[in-house]
């Protein structure tokens, strides 16, 4: 089995979260601002609005899966 | 081109972001990075869902998203057989059978399984060849990115070359294997969910699965009923081909030898992690097909054919970009463009990091410098990275020279490739194989593979209804010589010691023991779940 690395290793929750929620936040402002449109609109929805709010409810999700896996490594009081 | 399209300050915001992200990932990375196995192997210590998603998305590079669009554009959903027959059981079996291999003799490479089991010349063989291609596929993988955002949104061919190229070093530098690994991690989500609602669009505006019946030949929406025979169907081929040449011999030579997927698994965190890590790629791979395939034929359906003519000609590789500049307004454009901009630099990274580890290991270790402090290995890793990417932007302004490069490429692949795969299964599951037999199996089948493209190209002996039935054709052919090569010398040499190949051949090999996880946990349970899932698929689009 492998070694345990005295220092842990980034959880890659977290950058994933944080840049599909800036992302998403980015999106839905533009959305809800400017309600851009593509060329051909089969959905006639404001697409920049609710794939920026989809994109903001996944990096939250992944958020708090790297904070919950934080807080579980650090009550064990060693490397997860 | 007629898909130029413009990008809004907001889509600069959103590319920004992503270049921000990946830059401040290798920092991060950077403090976790202290010996040569945290940098080739990211320290052993990557859980199976990460390694899982990085295993397929190495292989789901940009060319990958634009070509598989393209194809089902062209051939309709015959293309998903490079998905559910080309890629899940290959992936299924090394997971299951070769993983124990792999990861159980701690090899840090491929070639280095290679010498464990072999010897040292096998292992040079097989580690120069690698070198090569990776470096042809890094160069290439950035020569297409250029051009492909020149024709799009006539970015300039040095700058985006550069730039990519300064980023990739940047954090491949710093983080090794793991920043390559969640870059990888990073992409495919972008791919997904910066792909999907085109996806959804495309299949609104045919009018379902039922409008594309409507619209299309019939041809186009069967992946099997149409194999019968070669001139049936748009591809070419038939279904011995596709079966063989496609599902067996390309298909496990690619998933179950090639060290850029294989080191994903390598980097995993246990013995069931890495079982795990091609089993759990399998799940979302399954779906892959619904995401840029069907897309591609309802790009064919709902857009005037006109607009994929470039001098008079279709081009079928326009399909993805049409479609983005179809439905996506500014912001979301900014997402599409950001996830191939990420496919295209997480696929040149996955290859320098491959390209890194064989160097240092298989090449310089092996032969130069045997015995030097661990440091000294890291040190060369990042020089490695460095002199590789020097290297592949040499290979990319190659590629701007001569066009066809790319054929060369997939030609080089088929002979590499096709025979190895012959090499690790008689390697793994046949004790008596010995290493002159390998070795000389393995020249063999790379020199059968050359002689057969030679005759089809010069038109004697072979002649094929397509260059893809040849394709699998020649790998069925470079796999056959290589097996019966490698058998016949085997048992004209002498075999090394059973004791010495403990760990590494199969009947000396006590298999991982599942029996303290619960059911749904183990392997085999996964395995099965993804077969399943892949007979349901092939028989609801026969």
């Amino acid at each position: 089995m492998a070694s345990p690395s005295p220092t842990r290793t980034l959880d890659i929750r977290w950058p994933i979260g944080l840049l599909f929620a800036a992302m998403g936040v980015a999106l839905a402002a533009y959305g809800a601002a400017f309600a851009p449109r593509g060329s051909v609109e089969p959905t006639r929805v404001n697409l920049d609005l609710w794939w920026g709010f989809v994109l903001v409810i996944f990096g939250a999700a992944m958020i708090f899966g790297a904070w919950r896996a934080d807080r579980r490594a650090a009550s064990r009081g060693g490397p997860g | 081109m007629a898909a130029t399209m413009h990008l809004a300050p907001i889509d600069y915001v959103v590319i920004g972001l992503y270049f921000a992200f990946v830059l401040g990932v290798g920092f991060a990375l950077k403090r976790s990075t202290r010996t040569s196995l945290d940098f080739f192997l990211s320290g052993r210590r990557i859980p199976a869902w990460v390694t899982g998603l990085a295993f397929i998305s190495a292989n789901l590079g940009a060319l990958e998203v634009l070509g598989m669009a393209a194809s089902g554009a062209e051939y309709g959903m015959l293309t998903c057989h490079f998905y559910w027959i080309g890629a899940i059981p290959a992936m299924v079996f090394v997971g299951l059978f070769m993983m124990p291999f792999y990861y159980g003799s701690r090899a840090r490479s491929v070639p280095e399984y290679l010498r464990l089991r072999f010897d040292e010349k096998t292992r040079l063989f097989n580690a120069g060849t690698f070198a090569v291609m990776t470096i042809l596929a890094s160069g290439i993988n950035l020569y297409a990115m250029a051009i492909v955002f020149q024709l799009m949104l006539g970015w300039s061919f040095n700058a985006t070359v550069l730039l990519s190229a300064a980023v990739v070093l940047v954090y491949t530098w710093l983080g090794g294997l793991t920043s390559s690994i969640y870059n990888e991690v990073l992409q495919f989500f972008l791919i997904v969910l910066g792909i999907l609602p085109l996806a959804v669009m495309s299949m609104v505006e045919a009018g379902g699965w039922q409008g594309l019946e409507r619209r299309l030949p019939s041809g186009y929406l069967h992946v099997w009923t149409t194999l019968g025979h070669a001139s049936a169907n748009p591809m070419g081929v038939e279904w011995f081909g596709v079966v063989m040449g496609l599902g067996f011999v390309l298909s496990f030579g690619y998933w179950c030898t090639d060290f850029l997927v294989v080191q994903r698994a390598m980097a995993a965190q246990d013995m069931t992690a890495a079982q795990k890590t091609p089993l759990v790629g399998a799940i979302p791979k399954v779906f892959i097909p619904f995401l840029v395939i069907i897309p591609g034929i309802a790009a064919w359906a709902v857009i005037p054919h006109s607009a994929f003519l470039v001098n008079g000609k279709t081009n079928y590789n326009l399909a993805l970009p049409l479609l983005l500049g179809r439905y996506y307004p500014a912001g979301l454009l900014g997402v599409g463009v950001t996830a191939l901009l990420a496919s295209f630099m997480s696929g040149m990274a996955g290859n320098v990091t491959a390209f890194n580890t064989v160097w240092t290991y298989d090449i310089y270790q092996a032969l130069l410098r045997r015995e030097a402090p661990d440091q000294h290995y890291l040190k060369m890793g990042r020089a490695a990275t460095f002199f590789g990417i020097l290297l592949s932007i040499g290979a990319a302004y190659a590629a701007l020279q001569f066009h066809n490069i790319m054929n060369y490429l997939q030609l080089i692949f088929s002979f590499v490739n096709a025979p190895l795969l012959a090499t690790f299964l008689l390697g793994m599951f046949w004790k008596r194989t010995t290493a002159n037999g390998a070795f000389w199996g393995l020249v063999s089948g790379t020199t059968a593979a050359a002689g057969h493209w030679a005759m089809t190209a010069h038109g004697l002996l072979f002649h094929y209804s397509s260059v893809m039935a040849a394709n699998f054709s020649r790998a069925i052919y470079a796999f056959g010589a290589c097996f019966v090569i490698t058998v016949g010398v085997s048992l004209f040499t002498t075999p090394r010691p059973e004791a010495e190949l403990v760990g590494l051949v199969s009947s000396l090999t006590e298999r991982p023991r599942y029996g303290h996880l619960s059911w749904w946990r183990r392997p085999v349970t996964l395995a099965l779940g993804v077969l399943a899932l892949t007979i349901v698929l092939n028989w609801m689009f026969r």
